[in-house]
Order: structure tokens, then C-alpha cells, then sequence
């Protein structure tokens, strides 16, 4: 674990964690070359060649408007191992799959992209507050229902946490996992990354394969997804304290205090494949997704829906074809006995 | 008597038999096609350390239920936040 995470207090960033005071994607900078000012949009590109002296640019140091990350983990997984994950995840899926999809599905098409994110350590407090119960006994009460007697339980758990490396994302357009027009929660699963091998950032290491997306969100934004997951960690790390509630807990209450944090701007890498699906006079984009580091592939392929309802409903049917008639011969056959 | 309810849970089963392998069947694919429900799942990827973890019950009362678990038990599902949630920061 990172050291010293007990003893944050307040919020700690790294330099490109700072607030983003510039938002245009424009930024011009001098050429160390011959001193020429060469325009880049960051948007597109963090490398530029000066057009006078042909000395490459690269935006190592700090622009303000939130495209240089504190670090940048390179990608391990090629682009062709990646096209074979997302081919092999299709291929199990073929057989609902939209025909549009099919038809238009090429794996080359895979994109290497670096997105943004946010690493974060956090010194947290939680207080959880429920309602547990323990079995007592249980009798049979009839052929259909049991009757449970049981102690119920006020509970109170207090936890304090060290968390090490929680992942953020800080892209606004891929940081709402539960978009209905973007199966972001795809990208989402692909977290963790082995962010203790980060690496300082140099732009350079996009070269000309990859892109990379700005981050367009700031601490004050990104942590409110953080103390959600902080709040995750700290319910799951309650649960091997309540086995003796044999009738489960409720929880319902949560009260989060964040006692510090300390966050770093970094650039993760995912092969992405997209797919624009319209359906309803809606446009929905669903997303294969794999980890530019471990090669883990998750996805949403778009259903050819047709299929689906005939499938599921014509099985219903064609059960019910013959199961209803037996059912209606033992009624009767009970009735008249 | 107990022959009859038998029989009768039988008829019922006989009804649903159809209509719970479409709904299952469309359920399935749905979830593998789309993969909804996955996620980052922080409270078992990330590295943590419990530095005080205090655990306080007090008895409310004893009660008689038709249910084999608690109303809402939620323990199993620590990513879906309950409905009083506050946050403060230092």
C-alpha cells in the first residue's frame, strides 16, 4: 500500500489534479527549437512537430486545461490481441446479435485510447446504521408457508478506512455508468488497472496509434463517485461482522467523513470498439471494451430483438401448448375424484 | 387434504411453466448481451486497511415473519446506496 494514507487529512493533489482553469482544447506553445509558436489542439493530439524547424513538441509540462495527466500507464495488450478478444466476445454472442451489428462488425476497427482518470487514496470514517435480525426457529405452517421467530437488532457500525488506489473516472461523458444512451458501465468494468506500475507522463507515448481523451472533470466533481465507492468498500468490509445476523441486516443509514485524500491525475489504456445502434428514433452507443494492461473484454452487443421475443415467447407458447391441457385434465381429474 | 394442495400446486407449476421459461429465456439473453449489471467493484479490487471497525447491536424487539429474511436486507449489495446518505469532508 501506498504509505501514509492514515495520516492524510484535507484534500492532497498532484499537480495535474489541479483544477482545470482553461477549458479551450486550443493551447499555442513556444518551440524550443527556434522559438516559433505552434498551435495544438489537445483534443486531437498532445505531440506537434514545430512547422519551421521540425523539432518535436510534446506537451510534458503542465497546460491548465486538464489534458497532461500526473501519469500514463502504456499500453501492454497489442491491437491484434485485442481484435481477437473482441472478436472471441462477438462470436459468443452471435446468435441474438442485431444483424445490423453483424454485418457492419469489423475488429480492426478497435481504437486505442487513453482515458482519463483519477487515482485516489483516502483517509474515510464511516458510520452505518440498520437493522438485523437473528433467527430464533421455524415451523411449518402449512404445505406453503413456514413462520420464522426471530430477534430483531438495532446495529451501529463504526469503521475507519485506509483506502489505497481507488479509480475514478474523470471523463464527464463516460463517468455516468448508468446512461441509457451509453453502455458506459462496459468501460467502468473494466477497473482495476495496476496503477502501482504508472509511470510519469510523456507524450510520447501516445506516438501515432493512440489517442487520448481530456479530462473534463475536477476533484470537487469526481468525489462523489469516490465517496460512493468508499462507501462500498466500507459496507463490504462490515459484512464478516454481521454472520451472526442469520436473517441478514438492513442497513439504513450511511454517514461518510473523508478525513483526506490524496488524488493523481492519470491516463489509462483501453481498447475501445463502438456501435452506434438506433432503435425507437433513439441513438444508443454500445461499447466493447478491453484493458490495454490484462486484456479483460466486457461489452454490450445490440440484441436483435425480433429474434429474442420470438425465442422467449414462441418457447412460452409452445410449453404452455402442452402444458395447459394437463394442468386442466387434473383439475378435473381432482374435481371428480 | 394434503393430496389436494399436492395436486393443486402441481396445476399451478403445470400454468407457470410457459410463461417462467420465456420471461427466464429473455432475461438471459438480455443480461449476457448487454451486460448491465457489470461494474467496477471496489469493495473487492481495491487495497484497503481496516484501521477501527467497532460493530454495536441493541436488542429492539422479537418478531414472528412469513419471510425466510429480513425486509430489504441489503447487506449483499454494498454498491446500491441507501436512501440517508451524508457525506462531510475535513
Amino acid at each position: 500500500m501506498s504509505t501514509g494514507i492514515g495520516e492524510l487529512k484535507g484534500t492532497v493533489r498532484s499537480t495535474a489534479a489541479a483544477d482545470i482553469e482553461d477549458t479551450d482544447a486550443i493551447v499555442t506553445l513556444k518551440c524550443t527549437g527556434c522559438g516559433a509558436e505552434v498551435v495544438i489542439n489537445t483534443d486531437q493530439n498532445l505531440k506537434a512537430r514545430c512547422h519551421w524547424c521540425k523539432s518535436v513538441l510534446s506537451l510534458n509540462n503542465r497546460i491548465a486545461n486538464g489534458a497532461v495527466p500526473d501519469g500514463i500507464l502504456p499500453f501492454t495488450i497489442t491491437k491484434e490481441q485485442a481484435m481477437k478478444s473482441i472478436l472471441n466476445f462477438v462470436l459468443e454472442r452471435r446468435t441474438y446479435a442485431s444483424p445490423v451489428f453483424q454485418r457492419t462488425f469489423v475488429p480492426a476497427n478497435i481504437m486505442g485510447v487513453y482515458l482519463p482518470y483519477m487515482t485516489v487514496d483516502g483517509n474515510v470514517d464511516a458510520e452505518l446504521e440498520g437493522v438485523g435480525e437473528i433467527l430464533i426457529s421455524s415451523r411449518r405452517v402449512n404445505d406453503h408457508a413456514t413462520e420464522y421467530t426471530a430477534a430483531s437488532f438495532n446495529i451501529v457500525a463504526d469503521i475507519s478506512l485506509a483506502v489505497d488506489d481507488l479509480i475514478v473516472e474523470t471523463s464527464s461523458s463516460k463517468v455516468n455508468i448508468h446512461s441509457e444512451i451509453s453502455t458506459n458501465n462496459v468501460i467502468n468494468a473494466l477497473l482495476p488497472f495496476d496503477v502501482k506500475n504508472i509511470v510519469r507522463f510523456d507524450a510520447n507515448y501516445l506516438g501515432d496509434e493512440f489517442t487520448s481523451e481530456r479530462r473534463d472533470m475536477d476533484i470537487d466533481e469526481a468525489e462523489m463517485f469516490a465517496a460512493n465507492h468508499f462507501l462500498t468498500i466500507a459496507r463490504g468490509a462490515t459484512n464478516p461482522s454481521l454472520r451472526k445476523y442469520t436473517r441478514g441486516v438492513r442497513w439504513d443509514k450511511e454517514r461518510l467523513r473523508i478525513e483526506g485524500s490524496r488524488w493523481t491525475a492519470v491516463l489509462l489504456p483501453v481498447w475501445l470498439y463502438g456501435f452506434v445502434e438506433v432503435r425507437k428514433g433513439r441513438q444508443i452507443t454500445h461499447f466493447i471494451a478491453v484493458n490495454g494492461r490484462n486484456g479483460f473484454t466486457m461489452g454490450s452487443v445490440p440484441i436483435n430483438w425480433g429474434k429474442v421475443h420470438a425465442v422467449a415467447w414462441g418457447t412460452a407458447i409452445g410449453i404452455s401448448a402442452v402444458a395447459w391441457p394437463l394442468a386442466i385434465a387434473l383439475a378435473i381429474a381432482d374435481f371428480a375424484s | 387434504m394434503s393430496d389436494n394442495n399436492g395436486v393443486g400446486a402441481a396445476v399451478v407449476a403445470l400454468f407457470m411453466a410457459g410463461p417462467t421459461t420465456g420471461i427466464f429465456l429473455y432475461s438471459r439473453i438480455k443480461s449476457k448481451y448487454r451486460n448491465r449489471d457489470a461494474r467496477y467493484k471496489p469493495e473487492t479490487v481495491v487495497k484497503y486497511e481496516v484501521t477501527k471497525l467497532e460493530v454495536r447491536d441493541t436488542a429492539l424487539r422479537q418478531l414472528v415473519s412469513r419471510s425466510p429474511v429480513i425486509a430489504g436486507d441489503n447487506h449483499r449489495t454494498p454498491h446500491v446506496r441507501v436512501a440517508d446518505v451524508a457525506v462531510v469532508k475535513e
